[in-house]
């Protein structure tokens, strides 16, 4: 009868086929994927300290540009009068009552039988004015002359007070709304 | 050595140099990979708001720059002009002069009110009654005027066109009825003053920019006559100062 061979050393021991393809892979593979960590390491890092190098960058020269911004607050003083001045001043200017062109255009209005004894004019565009009419004819024309500006020139037409004077003209209280508040 | 050797040649080495390497990896995925990518997004995020912040403030500083060189320094002379710093009842009466004197009307009589005069912290945190809508104080005046019809109606446009700023409340016009086409008129005025800012905003606060209206206004206020300059030289008493007028003098 032939004689078999035994193991008697127990300690080796051999690896399955299972085991020797891991470590195969392992030994294949795992420096590959190793060196990729090791790379997404390299370039997280490195970003990060890019990133962390233009922020000090960055914040130094905004705390110089704030520090040159602070030496010359008389210049920030002079511009912040000048832009509050402008805006009053735009304010003013674009809002003024045209009395001039209201005053004319109840000149306008007079003649040899109507003419104005006193007119009050104010910003908001009321307009008291006192004329003295010689007769109804001129009464009826200067009526049509002001229906004619209703619209264009005046907004509201109150006739106050119409007295008979002696002489017999009359006196004529009109209160007009004329005009509205413009650059002039 | 020879128990590792032994472990080296067992099946259960590999694995525990799996083991191994996956906890290294894993600590430094928690402890430094993770945290260096949240760190990178609150840096990014801080960059961009350093660089929006560093390009307003360089912009503001260029502007300031500029200002330095003396670039608002005329329209800042013409609008003090038009708009002056200061409470100063001198200066407004010889305007009104010299606007008589131009236009060759009369005037009869002043009457000013001058409201408070004294600085704010004397009299306490009572402002000057100042215009709602103009941002600007004012004065109260009223004058008495006397001409003919065409030489008031001069006054008025011209008060309307020159330096310093009058504004006109009412007008009250008699025609008197002589050949000369007379008119005796009352007025009401408003003189404007604007008291200087004494404060200015932080290091960061943006500069309120000129809207083209008011860039065009303030190029068109070069043209307007200056009647106080007219009568400077006659000029009699001395300017009421208002507050800390003389901070950010030009």
């Amino acid at each position: 009868m032939a004689s078999r061979e035994i193991n008697l050393i127990t300690r080796k021991r051999k690896l399955t086929p299972e085991v020797m393809r891991l470590r195969a892979g392992l030994i294949k593979y795992m420096p590959l994927g190793l060196g990729i960590y090791a790379l997404i390491l390299a370039i997280i890092f490195g970003y990060s300290f890019y990133l962390n190098r233009q922020l000090d960058q960055v914040t130094s020269e905004v705390a110089s540009t704030k520090s040159q911004i602070d030496a010359m607050r008389v210049e920030e003083g002079k511009y912040l009068i000048l832009k509050s001045k402008s805006l009053s001043l735009t304010k003013i200017l674009n809002n003024r009552y045209p009395y001039v062109e209201t005053m004319e255009y109840f000149q306008s209005l007079e003649n040899p039988n109507t003419q104005i004894n006193s007119l009050k004019l104010t910003e908001a565009g009321d307009v008291q004015i006192q004329i003295a009419v010689k007769d109804s004819t001129a009464l009826n024309d200067l009526v049509n002359s002001l229906l004619a500006g209703a619209g264009t020139k005046l907004q509201r037409i109150d006739l106050n007070s119409i007295n008979y004077q002696d002489d017999g003209s009359i006196a004529l209280g009109l209160t007009v709304a004329a005009g509205g508040r413009k650059r002039v | 050595m020879s128990t590792l050797k032994n472990f080296q040649e067992s099946k259960y080495s590999i694995y525990a140099y799996l083991s191994i390497v996956a906890v290294i990896v894993f600590a430094l995925s928690v402890f430094l990979l993770i945290p260096t990518t949240q760190n990178i997004f609150t840096v990014r995020d801080s960059l961009k708001q350093n660089r929006t912040d560093l390009e307003t403030l360089t912009g503001k500083l260029n502007l300031l720059k500029s200002i330095a060189a003396g670039s608002i320094t005329n329209f800042s002379r013409d609008a003090q002009k038009a708009l002056p710093n200061e409470k100063s009842p001198s200066a407004i009466m010889n305007a009104l002069d010299n606007l008589s004197i131009n236009t060759q009307i009369g005037i009869d009589g002043y009457g000013f009110t001058l409201g408070m005069v004294s600085t704010q912290s004397a009299a306490g945190v009572t402002a000057p009654a100042a215009a709602k809508t103009t941002g600007a104080d004012v004065i109260n005046i009223n004058i008495k005027t006397r001409g003919t019809a065409d030489q008031f109606k001069k006054f008025v446009t011209d008060m309307q066109h020159t330096r310093p700023l009058f504004d006109i409340s009412s007008i009250n016009v008699n025609f008197l009825g002589d050949a000369n086409k007379s008119v005796a008129s009352d007025l009401t005025l408003l003189a404007y003053y604007q008291t200087p800012i004494t404060r200015i905003g932080s290091t960061e606060s943006i500069l309120p920019e000129f809207t083209e209206t008011e860039s065009k206004l303030l190029q068109s206020l070069t043209d307007m006559p200056d009647l106080a300059e007219m009568l400077a030289s006659q000029a009699t008493g001395a300017a009421v100062t208002v507050g800390k007028s003389d901070l950010f003098s030009f």
